[in-house]
């Protein structure tokens, strides 16, 4: 029997939690269609948040829901669907800022042979399309004094400001205690602090 | 000193530049592009191509694989040995017997 598309995403969407992701691991794409109209903004943003490059998010992201459907089959269900989603996002872009990381440090000893590849690697400064104008500039400093952040801190500090997670949260997706997670936002303000002193001593 | 508290109060400003952010969101048709990927990606089949790919299956298959090969090399070692010897004789009396062409002796 012949059933509309529109019919069928519209049962989906009735779909609770658990029944989206047994429908998901049984690779019914209406399901998966769901998953990822519902988780879609959340990825996007985390990836954004720490990979700081619209364009590269939107491929990561994409990256993100292949994972997704790809492994959803070993879900198991002991944490949350968006703590196990929002793991796959910190991973995948941890990846890529390494990648490029890698790239730099090649761009760099490039450079020194003449090669001026290490330039067109440099980011330009990051606008979040989210932010309030008002606040556009200091957020752009404040991107870069992230992007210095050791890898923790900022997982934290992103997750906390941007996706705006209570440390309990976070403490799920990081696997740490919650008093982990307090300390590392402690310590990311303070570093933030001396980033951002540092920038204006020299602005 | 009045430069230095200027300072601070920007650096807390900066620091909470974040606050009230709303969401960002991919670009419209992301679900379209992430399809066309995976079909790229992930076979001809597109995403329910995928299915084959999963390691319960593909352990499944190499195991039956497996077992039925065992199976075989169980069976052949097992069998009685028995050779079958043609010679011109048997052949020919084979063929005699066929068409009737036996000679009978009284």
């Amino acid at each position: 029997m012949y059933v509309e598309p529109v019919i069928i995403f519209r049962t989906q969407a009735t779909l609770n939690e658990q029944q989206l992701i047994l429908a998901v691991q049984q690779k019914e794409e209406p399901a998966f269609a769901r998953l990822v109209a519902d988780y879609q903004p959340m990825v996007y943003n985390t990836v954004l948040g720490l990979v700081q490059h619209d364009q590269d998010a939107e491929d990561i992201a994409q990256e993100v829901f292949i994972q997704v459907y790809q492994s959803i089959s070993s879900f198991k269900g002991e944490s949350k669907l968006s703590t196990w989603i929002y793991r796959i996002c910190i991973t995948k872009s941890l990846d890529w800022i390494k990648h490029r990381q890698r790239k730099k440090r090649f761009g760099f000893i490039q450079s020194i042979f003449g090669s001026s590849e290490e330039t067109t690697l440099q980011l330009p400064d990051f606008h979040h399309p989210g932010v309030q104008l008002a606040n556009k500039e200091r957020a752009a400093v404040l991107f870069k004094a992230i992007n210095l952040l050791p890898e923790n801190q900022r997982i934290a500090f992103v997750l906390q400001k941007m996706e705006g997670l209570g440390q309990m949260d976070i403490a799920a997706i990081m696997n740490q205690s919650e008093g982990a997670i307090e300390s590392l936002l402690q310590r990311a303000k303070q570093n933030l602090r001396k980033s951002l002193h540092d920038y204006h001593k020299t602005d | 000193m009045m430069k230095k508290h200027v300072s601070e109060q920007e650096i807390e400003d900066t620091l909470n530049s974040l606050d009230g952010l709303q969401r960002a969101e991919a670009t419209p048709f992301f679900y379209t592009r992430l399809k066309a990927r995976m079909e790229k990606e992930l076979g001809a089949k597109g995403i329910a191509g995928i299915a084959w790919l999963r390691p319960s299956l593909a352990f499944s298959v190499l195991a039956l694989f497996v077992a039925l090969n065992v199976v075989t090399i169980i069976n052949k070692k097992s069998a009685p040995k028995s050779r079958v010897v043609t010679t011109n004789t048997t052949v020919t009396e084979q063929v005699a017997q066929d068409y009737d062409l036996s000679i009978s002796t009284y």
